[in-house]
């Protein structure tokens, strides 16, 4: 018999990754919507 | 099981939003600010009950999840109840000129936020503590980037980013947990975890310090904060040094008072609370953006209130507890304030605040920043001195000096802030407040002065809940059942 508990533990956590990078990906196309930039180093709206 | 009400009504309320939302514009908005004055209703209900442990709920023990509403925990769930509240009534004004787009989305948040912190405080159970991680940053990320300008998005990425990283060390740490102990619940592995070999409780340790360090702003690890106040609205920014930040900070000493009641760990964790203290005020001192200088005064207060917890002595906690309290309202004032400024004026620039034309608002804040200062007869002093007096008692006299430069650090640009405030100067055109808003001011500075004066309306229950949360031993017995 298995211990059902890691099984769970690592599908939520995959879910929550998922999701997590999810909502990343679509503050970076938001992002690039507006600015037309992806490049980590040119973000620089916050730098004044 | 009425406890389980504080985390299920609003997220509830977060699930019901788009039906709620057909009933016209406001059906939001209202239901959702009623429903946070009944659970402050049911908050209060039970401060009035003697018992330490008020409420235990085990689904299914010992596999199944648990919540555990001690006084101690009561305290932050009646804290972020009234903050959320205070902050919808004033939200319920401010919408009529500047509302928010897309409001239904922006309570489902609002709801979520309070539903997390609130699981958070609440839960016993270290892998839902996790989930509620989780749910308390994705909603805080979404909130920072809510006004889709390029700041707002780039404040959101860096913070999404750096709580990625922290959710990562903190699986690990949870992984490392199971597989060493084969148990969730924090009491059982509590009961456990001295007998771990010495590497395995370091590395576990280290991996939960750089997961919640993240989260509790705490020095190297707090580099984004600055940058996610900018890049937010300040009206979220009430939100995060009232409620969230406070709600990592409980979580991660309860979970420290569990696992390493006492040793060097703790003496490791005084130093660094002090020293993020002294770095936030010296990097606070040169600010010209007011937002991102109230962000470096959050950092130190944060930073003292973190000192105080890991002296693990009851009068220290205690005094975190006030500065928890004094500090959430006061910022919240602050936050609020800078809103309604930025609304007419325009502006978060420091020079704002000589042409700022409305002596309620200049009054008002005054005393806010005066309680941030630990100024006597205002809520801050009474927390201040708890922590100085029992830093001094305990002779840690090195972070009591660190703490006293510090604050005198702050004093400084707070007294620059004041300065510009009451600066005679031409004035722009009045700037005018609405009746409610200025209820929920002076009803927030009212509580500041009033705890200030009369600490002990408030002082034996905070007494209770410091001790209840130190005393790892009633909570693992109350939860293993022995």
């Amino acid at each position: 018999m298995n211990d059902p508990i890691p099984h769970a533990m690592i599908l939520t956590a995959i879910v929550i990754g998922m999701a997590v990078l999810a909502l990343g990906v679509s503050f970076a196309i938001e992002y690039y919507k507006l600015t037309g930039k992806t490049n980590i180093d040119e973000m620089t709206s916050l730098r004044h | 099981m009425s406890s389980i009400l504080f985390i299920a009504l609003p997220l509830l309320f977060g699930f019901a939003t788009p039906i709620l939302s057909k009933f016209g514009k406001n059906g939001v908005v209202f239901s959702s600010t009623i429903m946070q004055f009944f659970l402050l209703y049911l908050a209060l209900n039970f401060l009035r009950g003697s018992d330490s442990f008020v409420e235990i709920i085990s689904i299914a023990p010992p596999l199944g999840i648990s919540f555990v509403l001690s006084k101690a925990s009561l305290f932050f769930v009646t804290l972020f109840t009234f903050m959320m509240l205070v902050f919808s009534l004033y939200y319920l004004v401010h919408r009529k000129t500047d509302a928010y787009e897309n409001e239904t989305k922006f309570f489902i948040l609002l709801n979520m936020l309070l539903a997390s912190s609130i699981g958070l405080v609440l839960s016993s159970d270290i892998f839902n503590i996790y989930v509620f991680f989780e749910i308390t940053g994705i909603s805080a990320y979404i909130l920072t980037a809510y006004k889709k300008t390029p700041s707002a998005l780039e404040a959101g990425l860096k913070y999404l980013l750096t709580g990625a990283i922290a959710s990562i060390f903190l699986i690990f740490a949870i992984v490392l947990i199971y597989i060493n102990i084969g148990s969730l619940n924090l009491a059982v592995i509590s009961l456990s975890f001295e007998t771990l070999p010495y590497n395995t409780k370091i590395l576990i340790s280290i991996l939960l310090l750089i997961g919640f360090g993240f989260k509790v702003e705490i020095f190297p690890l707090n580099l984004w904060v600055s940058d996610v106040y900018q890049g937010s609205s300040s009206l979220v920014n009430a939100l995060f040094s009232g409620i969230v930040v406070k709600a990592y900070l409980f979580v991660f000493f309860h979970i420290v008072y569990l696992f390493l009641p006492s040793g060097e760990f703790s003496v490791f964790l005084i130093y660094l609370g002090a020293i993020s203290m002294l770095i936030a005020e010296i990097a606070g001192l040169k600010q010209t953006n007011l937002k991102k200088l109230f962000a470096y005064s959050s950092l130190g207060q944060v930073a003292l209130i973190f000192t105080a917890f890991a002296m693990q002595n009851v009068d220290a906690i205690q005094g975190a507890l006030f500065i928890a309290f004094a500090h959430s309202i006061a910022k919240m004032i602050i936050f609020l304030a800078l809103t309604s400024i930025n609304k007419e004026y325009k502006s978060f620039d420091i020079e704002i605040l000589k042409n700022m034309n409305s002596s309620f608002l200049r009054t008002i804040m005054l005393i806010a920043m005066l309680s941030l200062l630990g100024i006597p007869l205002f809520a801050g002093f009474i927390g201040k001195f708890l922590v100085l007096k029992s830093l001094a008692i305990e002779g840690i006299l090195a972070v009591l000096f660190i703490i006293i430069i510090a604050s005198l650090l702050e004093a400084v640009y707070y007294f620059k802030l004041v300065g510009f405030m009451f600066e005679k100067g031409e004035k722009k055109e009045l700037l005018n407040i609405d009746l409610t808003q200025k209820l929920v001011f002076t009803l927030l500075a009212f509580l500041l002065i009033l705890v200030g004066i009369a600490p002990f309306v408030i002082s034996n229950f905070l007494h209770e809940s410091a001790t209840i949360l130190l005393d790892s031993k009633s909570f693992v017995d109350m939860l293993v059942g022995v």
